[in-house]
Parts: C-alpha cells; structure tokens; sequence
C-alpha cells in the first residue's frame, strides 16, 4: 500500500524536494533550451523562458494526469513550451533583437499542431534526449561489453551475429546483454517518468 | 526442472526476457538456459523487436537536428548541446552522475585541492592551498560537463564580476579567477563559521533578538550591493554565513545581475536553483526583466520568517508551492510563535508583501524598521519549541534542558547532541517519509469509515470515486447514516486541508467529525495528526490514547503517539508506543522510524540502527539511480546518522 519507489515526476508533484526538482531541471533544461535557441531569442531571454517553462511544468504536474496511451508526457510538455514562448514573445515584442515576427508565430503554431513535421521532430529530440540521459544513469552499472553488445546490437542495429563475433561472445549472450540493460532502462524510465511512460515510434 | 532438458521457456516469457519486462530471477533463469539451448536462442533471432527497441533504434539512426526554425537562429552544433549525442557516445565515455565526481586530490592551477566542502550552482568548491601566497583558500570550479560552451563559460564569469565590484566586509569577496584547462575557476576565502540553514538544522536556532540583528546587518549589506546595481537575486540561508564573530556573511551572488546594465545581466540557469521556497513571487512568474531590489526584500522576508518560527512561509509541492507564494497570504510568524512581538510581525509581513511596491521602499527602510524592533521592548526569551510545525519535527525536539540560556546566544546543543544535531539536518526527508506514509494511512481511514468494514482495506482514496465508495451496512438508520457520510466527507476534507499545509483547519473540522461521530477513532487520530503538526505534541498524545481506547488496532495512532512522545523527549513512552504499532504491523515504517529516533536519543545506537536497517530491508529503494523513495531515504538517513555518531 504504501509507495517504496516514487517516480521523479510523482515527487515533483508531492514535495517540495530540492533532489527532485535538481534532477529534473537537469533532466529537461538543456532540451528546453536547445528548442528555444530554435526560435531565435537572445540568450539571457532564452534562459528566462526556459527557466519559465520548468516552473509552469512544475506548477503543472499534479494536473497533468497520465492518460495512459503513450508519448502523452513529451506531448505535454510540448504544449506548455510553446504557450511559454507565446506568452514571453508578447512580453518581449519590443526587443529590437529578437528576429522575423511572422516566421515566429508560423513556427510556433506549427510546434503546436501535433502532427506537424515540427512536433515529429520534437519528439524524435525529446525521446533522444531522455533516453540517453536515462542510458547515461544506466550504462554505468554493466561491464563494459555488456553495454558495448546492448549498443551495437540495440541501438546500432548490427545482426546479433554480427556483433557476437566482434565481441568474441557467443549469440545467447547478445540476448542476455540486451535483455539486461532494457530491464534497467525500464526501470530508470519507470523511476523518472512513472511506469506508464513509454517512448511511441512515429507513424 | 529448468534442467530437465525438454524444458523451455513459455513464448510469452521468452518475448518478455528479451524485452526486459521479465523479472529479475526469472531473467536469470531464462540466462541460465539460454546458455544450454540453440532452439530458444533461434526463437530470439526470429522475435519481432519490442516497441522500445524500435524507438531506440528509431532516434538513434535519425541524425541530430542542427538547423534552428527560424530564419536567423543561431545555428550552431548539435540541438542539445553534449546531452543530445549520447545515443552516438561510446559508452567508455559515459561518466557517472555528476554529484559522484568528488577528486578530492590532485591541483587546479597553482592550487592544490585538499577538501570538497561543497557543491552548489555551476560548481564544486574546494578548500585549496595556495603555494604563492602560502594560505588556505576556497576555489570553486564548475561542474564538468556544465560549461560545456564558451556562453556557459562567460556566465560563470560574470558570476565573478557581478560580485568583483562589491566591496564590503559583509560580503565574500573574491581574490581572484583565473583559467586552468580552458575551465574557469573562482577563488575566494575560507570563511569559518555556519550558515543559516545549518544553524536552522540544527539545535543552535537563533533567539528572535538574534535573529533580527542578522537580518538587520544583512539588510543593511545588500542596501550597499543595491547602490551599487547590483541585486541579489536569491538570497537564502544557505547564501547567508555566519562567522566566528557572530556576523552575517553574504555569499554566492551567483545570480546577481547588473541593473545598470541588462544587456549583461545574469539570469540564473535553472540548475543553480533550489526549489522555489526563497523565491518572490515575481520570481516564481519567471518575470526576470522586473526584479528588482524588492525581490530580495522578499527573500530576505523568508528568511527572517524562517529564523522567528523555524518554517518557510509556505511548504508543500512545488506546483502547490508556487500557487501559494503567488496567491496565498502567510500565517504570520506570530501566529507561529508567540514571542514575535506585534512590530517585528508586521515588518516581517511587509517583506513578503505580493505585490512588489507594498514591501519596503529600500533594504535601509528595511534595516530601520528592524533596528525599532530591537530597541522596542526587551524581547522575551526565546520558545525555544515554538515554530516545530514541520513534518515529524517532533522527531528530532530540542532538549527541553537548554532552555534557560542567556537570551542574546545561540542555543548550545546539550551535550552529546551530536546524533541529534545532524538528525534534525534529516528532519525534512524523515517529514516527508512520515507525510507521505500518513496520507496513504488517512487514505485508508476514510475508505475504511464510508465503507464501514471492521478491517482496512488496502485501497487508495480518489475523491472522485468517493461516491461509489458509500455503502450503508444493512439495517442502520438512515440518521446515523447520513452523520456517517458527513463525518467520512469531514474527514476527506481534512486530508485535503492536510495536503495544503492548512493544520488548524485540519484540527477544526477533524474536531467538528468527533462531534457527529464520537466513537470515530479516526477523527481523534486525525486530530492528533494536525496537533503533532502544530507543535502541540501534548495534546496529540491526549487525543491517540482516546482513538486507541476506541480502537486499539489503529496502527496510524501508534505512529502518531510514538513521533509526539519523541518531540516531548519522552522517549521511553515513544518507543512503547512504536513497539505496540509493530505488534499490530511489523512493516510500519513509520513506527521503525520514530522508534529508531527514540533510541538514537537515548545514544542506543545499535538498535537505533537496527530499525534503520528494517526501513531499508523493507523500502530498499534504488540508491545507484539516486532516486530511492522517501521512506528508504529515512532509514538510509538515519543509518547515516548512527554511523556518524560512532
Ligand atoms: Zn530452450
């Protein structure tokens, strides 16, 4: 009954815990950033607004009830961006540095539109994003050549026969080296994001 | 019969072995025979790819996107500068989480590193030698990894300058800042002392009089910072030192930026914040071109509200945090202790004003106001058990022994406090494990009265299936009934209220339940929830021994009596109130929890720590990942603190 294993967002929205919120400015921040800095806007702008966006998620997160179908979570928080950035440009319309108005607003409506190309590619960064982090918490638990056959194998694609011979290993243990690091990339996924949270491949 | 050899995984384990769905020991299982059968490792050669993999493989192929949406952007380099290519990293150069990485030899520059003494906003600080000059200084280098990009590099500079044109002897200064392996660093003295919220963690709280002199003094030093442009921007007490003379040092004007001069100006980067507790409400709305020199008369408002009652004006979840910081009028300090005296409480409400034109005009119209407070009447000594209305703070209560001490010093710890200094440095988690075990527990509670089943039942509350939730036993008056349902919607309203801090409230309507339902158990534990988090620890024992005559089996009860009687340092009481929870159920936490504080009090460390090892035994939580549960976090935190104490 009572919870041992709170997910990161779970603690977000529970408790004004500095760990937590640590983690997960560190977590988003740089992608936040880097979609920013798409849109043109100044450096000293592009942190306040990214600083913004972290804080309206945050002050979001018990709302945001997980619908259960998946990828809702990256949908989400593309919806929070890009209403932050509409509401900073308005508030910042007079800065003689921030460039093309028009292309802006298109831009901006486009990230909004779900099925836009824009939201496709925000969606390919964002999964890119959070799944390397969340390997980069994970690879470090395995030998070397348990993780170096998980990459060739899942992330590279190279035929398990292949990379069994690479690594001098025999093809059972291509399956055991993949099945292992998914396990605890689920589990971290599980930790972070809570377990309903799964990373959709595009249409 | 795993090795009888016409023996195979089922397919549907087989998929999810190579998933990584599978469970641990099946997963090894499933190892173990793959290493002896040909025909299931085939079947793994024939498996169509898991979802997750196609995604991996998906992201990883797709070349990073460098080309920016609108015309003019920069263009440089990667989307996600560092973070976005680690699908394209070998793992060799995966490093750990950066809070890992703690050299503590080896040189930087001219300087020789001898000690990590801490680690905040970009940067690591060292305590260095420094051969040139022959002394002792502290050297803070960023984060590796951190300054990943010639603009982050300028940030952590200017960081520097913002506080290189400050002179004053309240404020840290820096000697110098150099480049070592195209890193910059910063280095500044080694200031002795304590800050803020160490002092406020541990048993050496300020007497109000005190307390009105630091914030006086550090008024005083960010009116000269004001004059010279440059405000503060996130003051709080782990910025603010108190050093060997008794005299506030402001440190880390981190984010300090330049009025002067807004081109330049600093905002922070998001992971030099800490949650939101300091911030202002202009802050909070991310409204970084309007702070001004008010934004750190809020901040330091919190911080002298922190330091009068113990608390930070609000407390909760960040979202919920900063609903209250932009909407929510604090309880004001007096309310919270009865020593704050009517001016001191209004100066202090003054500052935490929403609107940013009500605070005080300037830090000197604030160290003014102060100064009328000091020589008003002669403050009286302070309470020293006023303000505990943290979470479980009753955990770790100051020894009642101390009390008569000279009302201008610190408190001096008892002795052989030092398990108990560095318990209450725990006390937010250890709040946290006990609030978040408490509300699934008042969950339970409610379920349990609409329900009216003579056992609990293992079920969440959801306020929206409250309705379907209600049965009424057959044959009960449909009277009794409706005071059932109104004591059972009382008391979801306290869990509410519970939630949003609002504890005597709690205490009203928990308080209006007993009236219509007298022999309710619950509402008299509940009650006694509110109290214990109102300080009031005696009347939350009062209230737990009417709830467990009515009902002996309420564990939550025990928990309630055992955290109350710690706070009151009756630790034997405590720890038989904890022995009759676990009687009931060996796997409350809670109890093992309060119990193992009692017997560290009582310098029983071994069996302080066996309770600790019982929380993690039974929440082990994940301590690689740095994400464990709270509740294991409390027992990870006490055993910390038992093998600290040795
Ligand atoms: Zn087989």
């Amino acid at each position: 009954m009572i919870e041992t294993s709170l997910s990161l967002l779970q603690r977000l929205a529970d408790n004004s815990d500095d760990q937590a919120w640590g983690e997960f400015c560190r977590l988003y921040q740089p992608l936040l950033r880097a979609w920013i800095d798409r849109y043109g806007i100044q450096d000293c702008d592009a942190d306040d607004i990214a600083q913004e966006t972290l804080l309206a998620l945050v002050a979001d997160i018990r709302r945001f009830q997980h619908p259960g179908h998946s990828g809702a979570f990256r949908g989400w928080i593309r919806a929070i961006l890009v209403n932050r950035l509409r509401v900073s440009w308005r508030k910042r319309r007079n800065t003689p540095s921030v460039p093309g108005t028009n292309d802006f607003w298109e831009r901006l409506d486009e990230l909004e539109d779900p099925d836009s190309s824009l939201s496709h590619l925000w969606n390919t960064e964002h999964d890119r994003h959070v799944l390397g982090r969340l390997l980069e918490r994970v690879a470090p638990r395995f030998a070397e050549d348990t993780y170096g056959i998980f990459r060739r194998y899942v992330l590279e694609n190279v035929s398990a026969a292949q990379v069994a011979a690479e690594w001098g290993v025999t093809v059972n243990a291509v399956f055991i080296a993949k099945s292992r690091v998914l396990r605890a990339l689920r589990q971290e996924i599980a930790l972070v994001l809570g377990p309903q949270e799964a990373f959709p491949i595009e249409d | 019969m795993q090795h009888d050899p016409s023996w195979h995984p089922d397919p549907h384990v087989l998929v999810a072995f190579d998933s990584g769905t599978l469970g641990e020991a099946e997963s090894s299982v499933v190892e173990d025979h793959l290493g002896r059968c040909a025909q299931c490792v085939a079947r793994l050669l024939d498996g169509a790819d898991d979802s997750l993999v196609a995604r991996l493989r998906e992201v990883h192929a797709s070349p990073p996107c460098d080309t920016a949406v609108t015309s003019q952007a920069d263009t440089s380099g990667c989307a996600v500068p560092g973070s976005d290519c680690t699908l394209h990293r070998h793992p060799s150069a995966l490093v750990p989480h950066r809070d890992d990485i703690a050299p503590v030899s080896g040189s930087v520059a001219r300087f020789t590193l001898l000690a990590r003494i801490g680690a905040g906003g970009f940067g690591i600080v060292y305590k260095a030698y420094d051969p040139d000059l022959d002394r002792h200084v502290a050297i803070k280098v960023p984060h590796e990894g951190i300054l990943r990009t010639p603009r982050h590099r300028e940030r952590f500079l200017r960081e520097a300058r913002a506080a290189a044109t400050l002179s004053h002897p309240n404020i840290c200064p820096v000697h110098e800042v150099g480049h070592w392996n195209n890193l910059p660093y910063i280095v500044m003295p080694v200031l002795e002392g304590a800050t803020l919220d160490r002092l406020l963690d541990s048993d050496q709280r300020p007497t109000t009089q005190q307390a009105v002199r630091w914030v006086r003094s550090v008024a005083e030093t960010l009116e000269y910072a004001h004059s010279k442009g440059v405000v503060h921007r996130d003051l709080k007490p782990s910025n603010i030192l108190i050093n060997e003379r008794g005299e506030p040092i402001v440190m880390d004007f981190g984010l300090a930026w330049r009025q002067t001069d807004q081109g330049t100006r600093l905002t922070g980067d998001l992971e030099m914040m800490g949650t939101p507790l300091y911030m202002s409400p202009e802050q909070t709305r991310g409204n970084a071109a309007t702070t001004s020199p008010a934004t750190d008369i809020y901040s330091l408002g919190v911080v002298l509200y922190e330091l009068l009652t113990g608390q930070p004006p609000f407390q909760g979840g960040l979202g919920e945090l900063i609903g209250q910081i932009l909407h929510v009028e604090p309880r004001p300090p007096a309310e919270l202790n009865r020593q704050v005296p009517t001016e001191l409480n209004a100066v202090c409400m003054r500052c935490l004003a929403k609107d940013p034109a009500a605070r005080f005009p300037s830090m000197d119209a604030l160290a003014h106001a102060l100064g009328d407070c000091l020589t008003g009447p002669v403050l009286p000594p302070p309470d020293l058990n006023a303000g505990v209305g943290d979470p479980v703070s009753g955990m770790i209560s100051p020894d009642p022994s101390v009390e008569a001490v000279a009302p201008d010093a610190c408190q001096e710890p008892p002795a052989g406090a030092t398990v108990m200094r560095r318990a209450r440095r725990s006390r937010r988690t250890v709040g946290i494990a006990a609030s978040v075990a408490g509300l699934t527990i008042a969950a339970v509670v409610v379920v349990r009265l609409l329900t009216d089943q003579g056992e609990i039942e293992s079920r969440s509350f959801d306020p929206k299936q409250q309705g379907e939730i209600i049965q009424h036993p057959p044959g009960e008056g449909q009277e009794h009934a409706n005071a059932r349902k109104t004591a059972a919607d009382l008391l979801a309203r306290c869990l509410e209220l519970g939630r949003s801090g609002d504890f005597s409230e709690v205490v009203e309507v928990a308080s209006d339940a007993i009236r219509i339902e007298p022999e309710c158990a619950e509402a008299y534990e509940m009650r006694a929830r509110a109290y214990a988090e109102l300080g009031n620890y005696a009347a939350a024992v009062t209230d737990c021994d009417t709830a467990l005559q009515l009902d002996p089996q309420l564990v939550p009860a025990y928990v309630t009596s055992a955290q109350a009687n710690v706070a009151l340092g009756r630790l034997s009481e405590a720890i038989r109130a904890a022995d009759a929870g676990l009687a009931r159920d060996a796997n409350s936490i809670p109890c093992y929890a309060n119990r193992g504080m009692a017997r560290a009090k009582q310098a029983q460390l071994q069996e302080a720590l066996a309770d600790f090892d019982a929380i993690v035994e039974r929440a082990p939580g994940d301590a690689t990942a740095g994400g464990h549960g709270y509740l294991s976090q409390s027992g990870y935190i006490g055993k910390r603190l038992c093998s600290t104490a040795r």
